[in-house]
This record gives C-alpha cells, sequence and structure tokens, in this order.
C-alpha cells in the first residue's frame, strides 16, 4: 500500500517538473521510435493460449567509437565505428512469475545508426516479436522447472519501481586538436631504447556512448557519456624464460582530464625503465609466508576481485536456500571485515580528489535513481547491491541495475558503480610501512614483501565465474622486499596465493589515509574502486608456476639508423 | 622506360582486358615490404639452420587489406566504415619433405599470425615479423616431436604421401594496379535506396544489403625462392530478404554480386528489378504448397546445376580430402574410373578471368603457396583425372597444382577456383524442358521436380557461415507432364548423398550459367565460381524438410512513411 502510495505521489510529481523534458521526448527519433512500437505492442502482441506481456522494456545503445593503435614506433590501425544494439526485454506471467531466468530475458539486435524511423520501427518490431515469442516458452520451460521444488519461492520474479523520466544531453567525441595517430607512433618509438623488448604498443579509445530507455511502465531515459581511454603496454624476457609485463593505463570521462603528451612520454618511459629493471630483479624461488603491505593501487584488484563480486544480490539457484550467489550468500548482517573498515557504494559520486568518475550515474540501466548504498558497515555486510530482480529482503532495486550490451545478451545484472572502502583508524602510508618492518623483526623473518602494483583486474568484478587464476591468486606487476633496515629490492615472478574473503577478514590488519581510485568494469558498465593501501599480517608469496617459454632462437633484427626526435 | 610508365601501362591494359595473359609481371622489382620480409626471411633461415630440429621450409605471406563495409536495411544503415589492416602469416616446416609438423592432426602448426604496421616502417615490420617466427619455429618443433611419437606407435598409414611437395618456387610481381574506386558516400546513398526498395512488398520482413569493397594486395616470400606481389580487388553485394510462411516456414532469397569494380556491379534499376523478383519469390513460396517426398526426374538450372556441381563435387575433389583419417575420402581409388555420364567433362582454371563475357570472382594469377594458378582438368569424358592439390600431395599426385588456397590466418589446402562444368551433349533449353517432360510420361510420374535456385554454402552471406557440401534447394516447381501450370513447392530437401544423383545426369543444356561467390571450408572463405549448364536428372529423391514452427509476427509492420506508402 505504501509503495502505491509512494509511486502516486512520483508520478504528480514527475508530471509537474517533466513537462520541458516530455517536449523533447518527442522529438528525439529513438525514444520516438521506441514509444511507438510500445504502444502499439502493449494490449495488442498475444498469442492466443498464451500469457501476455505485463512488461516490455527496450534499451538502445548508440556507440561511436575512435580506436587507434601503434607498434614498434608503427601506426597498426585507426578505426571509426558507429553501431547501435537494441535489447529488447519482454515478461510474461507476473511481477511475482514471470519467464525471467537468473539474469533476465532479452532479445539483442542491431539498430540503424541513422534517424529513420520507419526503419528503426521496423528492427524494433521484429525484435519485440521474437522476444515474446522467447519469452513464452521460457515461461512454460520455468513452470515445469519449479514443479520439481516443493519449498515456494520467497520473493519475486521483478520488483515494483516508479516511473521516471529523465533526458540527459547526448554525448559526442571531442577529437582536440591532437594528432592522435602521430602521437601513439611516438610514444611507441620509444622502443628504440631497450631492443631486448618482446613487444611495445601503445593504444587509444575514445568515445561516446549514449543510451535510450524506454518501458511500459512509462519510464523514459536518455544517457549520453564520453570515455577517453589510452595504454601503453610492454613485455620483454628474463634471462630465465620469464614473461615479464608492464603497462600504463588512463581512462577519463573528458578530453580536458586526458594526460598531456609529455605526460604520456614520461609514463612511457616508466614503463620502459620498469622493464628494464624487472629483467635484472631476481625471481621469488621460495615460499613466503608472512606480512605483506599493499598499496592503495595495488588494493582495487583486491576489492574489485574479492568484494565486489560478492555483495551483489544475484538470486542464487532455484531450489537453493541462500540469499543471494557467491561468497558472500550467506553473510547478511555478519562480519565480512575487520570492525575499522566501512564500505560505500555511492554512484552519486561525481568527482574524486579533482578526478572525474566513469562510474557516475543518475538513474541506473532500469531506470532506477542511483542510490548511496552502505555495504560493509564496521566490518559488517549490512546490504547488498540490487537491481530490479529481488533477493531475500531486498524486494526493491537500489539503483544498481547496469547492463552489458553484448550480442550474446544485454540484461541488466546487479553490479557496483564506485565503491568506497575506509577506514575508522586510517593511518599514514609509512606507519604501514613502519609497522610492516617491525612485523618482520617481530617474526625473525629477513625480509617482508610488499606490493606496490597488481596485474589489472580480470572482469571477474562483473561476472561470477570468469576468473581464471584459482580464488585469491594474485599476480603484482611490481613485488618488493622490503628488509628489516628498511631498504627495499624488486623482484619478480612471485604471486600472492591465499588473498581470499578469508583473509580480508581475518588477516587486514591496518589501512591507510591514502584513498585512491581505480577505474575498471568494462565501457559498458565502469566500475571505479577507491581504496586505501592495506597490510596484512600473514600471506603466501610463492614462485608462480606459469608464464615461463625458452628464450628467442635468434636475436632480433638490428635497427636502421634513424634520426632522433 | 621509368616504373611509372610501365604501371600506367599495365594498368591500361588490365582494365582493357582483365585477365592474366594481360599483365607482364616483372621479376625483379623491388617493393620495401617484400624486400623487408626478404631480409627477415633470410635472417630466420640463416639463424634457425643451427637450430634442433632446424626448419626446412619458412614462409612469409602479408595481407594488405583496406575493406569498406556499408549494410542498410529498410532505407538506413546499419554500419559503414573503412578498416584498414595488414596481417603476416608465417609458416615455418621443421622435419621432411616426407614427414613434417603440419602431419595430420598437427596442421595448426604450420602457420603463426599478427598484425603488421599499415606503413613500411622497416625496423617495426622486421621486428614484429621476427617475434612471429620465432614463436611459429617453437609452435612447429613443438608439434614434430609429437608427430614423431606418435608415428613410432601406429599402425602404417594408407596413403603414405609427403606432407610437403617441393614445387618451383614462383618469383612473379604483378603491377600494382589503380586502387578500387569505391566511393563511400556516395553508395551510402545508393544502399539507403536499395534497401528501401524492399519496404514496397509488405511480404518481405527482413531485408538486408550490403556491399564490401575489398582493396587487397598480397605479398608473399619463401625459402624455396618464391617471391611474389598481386593486386586483388573485388567488391561484393549481397542483398537478402525473408519471409515467413504461415505456417512459420521461414524462407529467404538472396542476390550476390562481384565485380571486379564498382562501375560492373548492377545499376539502381536492374537490382530493382532483382528485388521486384526477390520478393515475387517470396509472396509465391508464401503461398506454395509444401514439398511431398518424391523420387523422379529433376531438372536443374545451369545456376542450380552450378551450385550443385560446386558444392558436391567440387568439394569432393579437394586433394586433402583423400587422405587423412577424418575425410570422406569419397574420390581416393577413383582415379581413371568413371564418375559422371561420358558427355560431362570438369575443369578447375582459375587463370580464366572471363567465361562468356562474365566475370569470373574465382580467378588469380597465383596461389597462396605462390604457385601459378593452373587449369586443371579434373574430369575428361566422365572419367576421374585430377584433383584440386595444394603443396600437400596425396597417393598418385606429388605436386601442387596451383590451387593451395586460403584466407588470410589459414594454411592454405587445395580448393576450387572457376569450376566449370562442360557437355558434349548440347540441347537447346527448350528440347530440354520436352525431354523432361517425356521422361516423366516415361516413368508414369504425376509431375517432375525443376530446381530454379539451389543455394549452397557459396551462394548464402558472409565469412560467418562456411557450410561447405551444403545443398539448399529453394525455388522448386512441380511440372506436371499433362500441360498443367508449373507450380511452386516449399520445403525441398534432396534424400542422401547428393553424390549418387551425378550419376543420374541424363541431358544438359546449350548455354553455360555463371555464379559467383564466397566459399568457406577449412582453409577459411575465398571467391570462387562455379559454371555449368541445365541438367535433366533421371532420379532426384526429395522429402520435406524439418521446419521451425515459430508463427509468423503477430502485429503488422509499422506504418510506411507517406513517400513509401504511396510505393506500396
Amino acid at each position: 500500500m505504501r509503495r502505491i502510495v509512494r509511486a502516486a505521489v512520483y508520478v504528480a510529481v514527475l508530471v509537474l517538473v517533466c513537462s520541458v523534458a516530455i517536449a523533447q521526448e518527442a522529438t528525439d527519433p529513438i525514444l520516438a521510435a521506441m514509444k511507438a512500437e510500445l504502444d502499439r505492442s502493449l494490449g495488442k502482441l498475444k498469442l492466443p493460449g498464451a500469457p501476455e506481456p505485463y512488461y516490455i522494456e527496450y534499451r538502445v545503445l548508440d556507440r561511436d567509437a575512435y580506436n587507434v593503435s601503434a607498434s614498434f614506433g608503427a601506426l597498426t590501425g585507426e578505426d571509426r565505428l558507429r553501431a547501435r544494439m537494441l535489447t529488447v526485454t519482454v515478461r510474461v506471467g507476473s511481477y511475482k512469475r514471470d519467464n525471467s531466468f537468473g539474469q533476465g530475458a532479452n532479445m539483442v539486435e542491431l539498430l540503424p545508426f541513422e534517424d529513420d524511423m520507419y526503419a528503426l520501427r521496423h528492427a524494433i518490431w521484429l525484435a519485440t516479436d521474437r522476444a515474446y515469442k522467447q519469452a513464452v516458452s521460457a515461461y512454460a520451460m520455468k513452470q515445469s522447472l519449479l514443479k520439481r521444488y516443493q519449498a515456494e519461492q520467497q520473493v519475486d520474479d521483478f520488483s515494483h519501481e516508479p516511473p521516471v523520466t529523465h533526458l540527459g544531453a547526448l554525448a559526442k567525441i571531442d577529437f582536440g586538436a591532437q594528432n592522435w595517430p602521430q602521437l601513439l607512433t611516438s610514444l611507441s618509438t620509444l622502443y628504440r631504447d631497450d631492443p631486448q623488448l618482446e613487444s611495445f604498443n601503445a593504444s587509444l579509445k575514445f568515445s561516446a556512448t549514449n543510451e535510450y530507455f524506454a518501458n511500459t511502465e512509462g519510464s523514459v531515459l536518455r544517457k549520453g557519456r564520453a570515455s577517453y581511454g589510452i595504454e601503453v603496454n610492454g613485455s620483454t624476457q628474463a634471462a630465465d624464460g620469464t614473461h615479464l609485463q608492464r603497462n600504463y593505463g588512463e581512462i577519463t570521462p573528458t578530453l580536458g582530464e586526458f594526460p598531456k603528451p609529455a605526460k604520456l612520454e614520461s609514463e612511457s618511459r616508466k614503463v620502459l625503465a620498469a622493464l628494464k629493471e624487472l629483467r635484472a630483479a631476481p625471481a621469488v624461488s621460495d615460499e613466503y609466508e608472512g606480512p605483506v603491505l599493499v598499496l592503495n593501487k595495488a588494493a582495487d584488484t583486491l576489492i574489485a576481485d574479492v568484494v565486489a563480486k560478492n555483495v551483489v544480490g544475484v538470486p542464487p539457484e532455484p531450489g537453493s536456500t541462500a540469499r543471494t550467489s557467491g561468497a558472500y550468500a550467506q553473510s547478511y548482517k555478519t562480519r565480512i571485515l575487520p570492525a575499522f573498515v566501512s564500505i560505500v557504494d555511492d554512484p552519486t559520486l561525481a568527482v574524486f580528489k579533482g578526478e572525474g568518475l566513469l562510474s557516475n550515474y543518475e538513474y541506473d540501466d532500469e531506470a532506477v535513481k542511483a542510490q548511496k548504498v552502505d555495504v560493509v558497515d564496521k566490518g559488517e555486510l549490512v546490504n547488498y547491491l540490487t537491481n530490479r530482480q529481488p533477493v531475500r529482503d531486498f524486494l526493491e532495486s537500489n539503483g544498481h541495475g547496469r547492463a552489458l550490451f553484448t550480442m550474446y545478451g544485454g540484461a541488466s545484472a546487479p553490479t557496483p558503480s564506485t565503491l568506497v572502502v575506509s577506514s575508522a583508524q586510517a593511518k599514514p602510508f609509512d606507519e604501514l610501512k613502519q609497522k610492516l618492518v617491525e612485523l618482520c623483526k617481530d617474526q625473525g623473518l629477513p625480509y617482508a614483501y610488499y606490493v606496490e602494483e597488481m596485474a589489472s583486474f580480470a572482469p571477474s568484478a562483473l561476472s561470477l565465474d570468469q576468473s581464471e587464476a584459482p580464488e585469491g591468486t594474485f599476480v603484482p606487476q611490481l613485488l618488493y622486499r622490503i628488509y628489516a633496515d628498511g631498504h627495499q629490492e624488486l623482484v619478480r615472478g612471485g604471486e600472492v596465493a591465499n588473498l581470499d574473503t578469508r583473509a580480508l577478514r581475518s588477516n587486514l590488519m591496518m589501512m591507510g589515509d591514502d584513498q585512491f581510485l581505480e577505474g575498471a568494469g568494462g565501457e559498458d558498465a565502469p566500475v571505479g574502486i577507491i581504496a586505501p593501501s592495506m597490510l596484512f599480517g600473514d600471506l603466501v608469496i610463492r614462485p608462480t608456476e606459469s608464464g615461463k617459454d625458452k628464450l628467442p632462437q635468434y636475436p632480433p633484427p638490428s635497427l636502421s639508423v634513424k634520426s632522433v626526435r | 622506360m621509368n616504373k611509372n610508365s610501365f604501371a600506367f601501362l599495365a594498368v591500361s591494359l588490365l582494365l582493357a582486358l582483365p585477365c592474366s595473359a594481360a599483365s607482364k609481371p616483372a621479376t625483379t622489382a623491388s617493393d620495401p615490404l617484400l624486400d623487408t620480409m626478404q631480409q627477415e626471411l633470410e635472417r630466420g633461415k640463416t639463424n634457425l639452420a643451427k637450430a634442433e630440429p632446424a626448419p626446412y621450409f619458412i614462409s612469409y605471406s602479408v595481407l594488405d587489406h583496406k575493406a569498406t563495409v556499408i549494410v542498410a536495411g529498410e532505407g538506413a544503415l546499419y554500419t559503414s566504415t573503412v578498416i584498414h589492416r595488414r596481417q603476416a602469416d608465417v609458416s615455418v616446416r621443421v622435419g621432411s619433405y616426407k614427414l613434417d609438423n603440419t602431419h595430420g592432426k598437427s596442421s595448426y602448426s604450420g602457420l603463426s599470425s599478427a598484425e603488421l604496421p599499415l606503413t613500411n616502417d622497416h625496423d617495426a615490420i622486421a621486428r614484429t615479423l621476427w617475434r612471429v617466427t620465432d614463436r611459429e619455429y617453437k609452435k612447429a618443433a613443438q608439434a614434430f616431436l609429437k608427430v614423431k611419437a606418435d608415428e613410432q606407435v601406429r599402425a602404417q598409414e594408407e596413403d603414405e604421401s609427403d606432407d610437403f611437395s617441393s614445387d618451383s618456387a614462383q618469383v612473379r610481381i604483378e603491377p600494382d594496379g589503380a586502387p578500387l574506386d569505391l566511393n563511400q558516400k556516395e553508395w551510402e546513398q545508393k544502399l539507403r535506396q536499395v534497401s528501401a526498395e524492399f519496404a514496397k512488398y509488405p511480404q518481405v520482413l527482413g531485408s538486408t544489403v550490403m556491399l564490401e569493397g575489398d582493396d587487397m594486395e598480397h605479398y608473399y616470400v619463401s625459402s624455396d625462392g618464391a617471391r611474389s606481389r598481386r593486386p586483388e580487388r573485388m567488391i561484393r553485394m549481397m542483398m537478402q530478404a525473408e519471409t515467413q510462411a504461415p505456417d512459420g516456414m521461414r524462407l529467404m532469397r538472396v542476390e550476390t554480386f562481384l565485380a571486379p569494380a564498382a562501375e560492373k556491379l548492377p545499376s539502381l534499376q536492374q537490382l530493382s528489378a532483382k528485388i521486384e523478383k526477390m520478393a515475387k519469390d517470396l509472396a509465391d513460396l508464401k503461398q506454395a504448397k509444401l514439398a511431398e517426398p518424391y523420387s523422379g526426374p529433376a531438372l536443374l538450372s545451369g545456376r542450380a546445376a552450378a551450385v550443385f556441381f560446386h558444392e558436391v563435387l567440387g568439394h569432393r575433389l579437394e586433394g586433402q580430402r583423400q587422405r587423412g583419417d577424418e575425410e570422406g575420402q569419397t574420390f581416393a581409388k577413383k582415379i581413371g574410373q568413371t564418375v559422371l555420364p561420358p558427355f560431362l567433362s570438369v575443369v578447375d582454371d582459375p587463370t580464366l578471368a572471363q567465361l562468356n563475357g562474365e566475370d569470373l570472382a574465382g580467378w588469380y594469377p597465383t596461389d597462396e603457396e605462390g604457385e601459378p594458378a593452373q587449369r586443371v582438368t579434373l574430369i575428361k569424358d566422365g572419367v576421374l583425372k585430377n584433383f584440386l592439390m595444394s603443396r600437400m600431395p596425396v597417393h598418385g599426385f606429388g605436386s601442387s597444382n596451383g590451387h593451395g588456397r586460403a584466407q588470410p590466418g589459414y594454411l592454405p589446402v587445395g580448393r576450387q577456383g572457376n569450376l566449370i562444368v562442360d557437355s558434349s551433349r548440347r540441347l537447346p533449353e527448350g528440347e530440354l524442358r520436352q525431354k523432361f517432360i517425356d521422361e516423366i510420361k516415361k516413368q508414369g510420374k504425376p509431375y517432375g521436380l525443376y530446381f530454379e535456385d539451389i543455394e549452397g554454402g557459396f551462394t548464402l552471406t558472409t565469412r560467418q557461415l562456411p557450410q561447405a557440401f551444403q545443398v539448399l534447394p529453394v525455388m522448386v516447381w512441380r511440372i506436371y507432364p499433362d500441360g498443367r501450370p508449373d507450380e511452386l513447392v516449399r520445403g525441398v530437401d534432396i534424400v542422401g548423398t547428393p553424390l549418387a544423383a551425378l550419376g543420374h545426369i541424363a541431358e544438359t543444356g546449350d548455354k553455360q550459367y555463371v555464379f559467383n561467390g564466397i566459399c568457406g571450408a577449412e582453409s577459411g572463405s575465398i571467391p570462387v565460381s562455379a559454371a555449368a549448364p541445365a541438367m535433366l536428372f533421371s532420379e532426384i529423391e526429395v522429402q520435406r524438410k524439418d521446419q521451425s514452427h515459430d508463427l509468423p509476427p503477430i502485429l503488422p509492420a509499422p506504418p510506411l512513411p507517406g513517400a513509401m506508402a504511396g510505393a506500396r
């Protein structure tokens, strides 16, 4: 009852404030085409004897992408690609029980990228028809599947949410005045300083993404964002055959924040220098167990891999009594981290320490208003991040439904936006380092380990079953030994073996006051992780088993003499 | 004569008469990319000679490919882009011609690929080639160990042919020629117009029009002395439309056009006429009766016969299919035997750029192993004579006949180029139809089947859907001997091995029809042609195709905008 009243008030307010937005909506060809097909389908799209749709949703992603790549000082590609993709979701049955399995039900199709009303509507029409028929057969399958389980499902399949109308500005790529192919070519030319490199390349991706949304509940949404990304990758082989990699990457929401050429050059040189240094560094040969310090910019990987994917409200398999899927499925209102740690997820955070966040949004991909959510309070898991697919005790979305657009499906799934990790007892980094040395001495160890950079993390934050490495395994890109006298030594070929949920709960001793922002999560649903440095009391570092190969059979070709830039 | 004027002369000759005889390839011309490839190949050969096992063969193949792709539907563009890439394929063989790392299931070890810079930057290209060569060598050496170990434990193979032939190395530098003249903006507009035409026809549910312009340059060097460069320019246009019968059966019509230059593509007017025909076919098919199981006389149009021969015969005459445990080996032991009626002969001739004035898509001067294209007589007066050979020998055939073909990234195998079926029994088509009716009467059948159009792997769409061997009859008519009008049927499926039907060819027409398409198989997708006369079969057996049960769309199509509605 209360929900209905709230919805009614909401609608009344919207009618008042959104007259301008509605006028725009009528002129936006994509929204107009969606609206026309929604209106036409509702009430008429039905097969005799089959359930009718109770909900239809259209999402269109329009992406304009500019890609440039260069390797060994020469251009290898420069493309501009424009594409529009449509995701149609049709739900039959009722909010209580519908055709959705796992992460929902939908149909992905290409749309023309031109604003031709007939062509747009034609494509939407055929996709809607297919999505409906698919929904009907999925509903029948689900009904028979559910009969196998005795217990009645406790939560609905789809949550009720108030309709919203929001028309954001459209995004466009800003190219600036720079000659990008030339810049990348010149960055990748730096390989000439180190003839032993296996690869050295630079790539750039600028994109403008505009998303359109409409559903039969009356929500209409349009949002645009741009992103400017660059990556410099290098690899080399150590004398024992180990492949070593270093990379530098930056992704910003505006061209203004994009690193300047001088900065890119110095970062590229750092990659080269690190590879040289790594090649000469000793390899980890014995297993170590003891204190490990992880720097803020390496800690994001742990948070993404261990925490982020486990705090989302993904319903469990049918028949399961768990609340969600994942490692924290049974951890609601229990301690998952030390009592000094709190984590919030805040999609409304637009800027952190002067840096713009790509993971910021006003409405999620299911047209639910973004909400700041306490995830971990004083070590205790107090909330899951949810979308419109309810889980026990979380019957409404808290604005974390995000969609990935792939040809294999564009279902939205509960996904973190910006996870902010903080400590009630934050200490300066130097204190953490000092503590590390103390622990090392106390335990009679010759040295302790310090992780400065972790290999960039897998997309596993967004999918539950994609992690390649065994649970808890992380590969540092820059790993140091810190000796009792305080001096440090770079080593290579080591991996952290047991950094799992248990280690985070019981082994995390201190955190820094040096929160650092890293972006992640891919271009469809960017995720931000803000985390400080972390000191663990007891972790295992062991030699990596993979990544070795014979050295090249013969030396690289000698470089021709070229004029120095 | 300086190089430029030579090139100019060659280009004008090529344009005037686009066949291999027209160009007079140079053998010594210098090319910066070829020079870098050659240098790096020599360095690899010298350095790896000391390795154990040492390679006995190395080749570098580079494709510089600029593709313009435009896709439209219902009057609007879905895609329009130009993509430029250079890919290098490095092949290393260790062991010997007799037994090497590509043996049997290890053929994957014969090739490694990498992306190359788009500019002729010597250092960057040399370094990239070095890296791939090293990687490929290691893969080859590793695979060879396994091949040798397997050899020791397995029984003697039926075909003990070598793994690689030592063929003559070709040096052949084709003049560069003019780049492909394809105006993107202009063709965007044309595709909008053409794709909007389908909206005139309410029976057409979905339709797509696609244009791909390929401006390519192939470069090849090998350790046995081959060195070649050749341009390849081709435009492919495809129109596809579909509908659904009231019972849910999906029905599709496809038209493809291949042309060496934009001006050789059909005009808008010609395309409109094709679209009208496609739409009419779909309307007719939608209402057509479902096929019934049938065995009896059948007539294939020239186009249908060409597709039939490409899929059913051509693929089975590819050399590599005659050896190996997983191959059908249909014709392995039939050399010298009669496999077709004696009035039929089949050649594959990639040296032909045209047949009866029509451009052929399967034309090339040298294959992907650097071997010169050759006219090969496969079947002479019904007797099997030869196979389509790459440098992988089979019993009785020790060398390549210039049919080693592949899409970049794949190891070449024997493939078709221009498959041409010739008959000494040439009946005017009117007489052929009369013979058909006589045959139906003779066999006491209520009707015969006329196959107007067959789709196969190579008549259909794109590189993503290789469907070698598949024969899908789409336009099939019942012909009644009593003079009743011909009747279209849908859902026809040829039963059993279509190959068996080849023995039942009784008569042929007097005109050859050409079909140009893209053929997909294990070495990727390549342009091919097939040509054949219409054919009368004394017996073909068909059944009704399995069909989907999805009903046609529930709602009607969205309303057409004013102008287009008028056209409808």
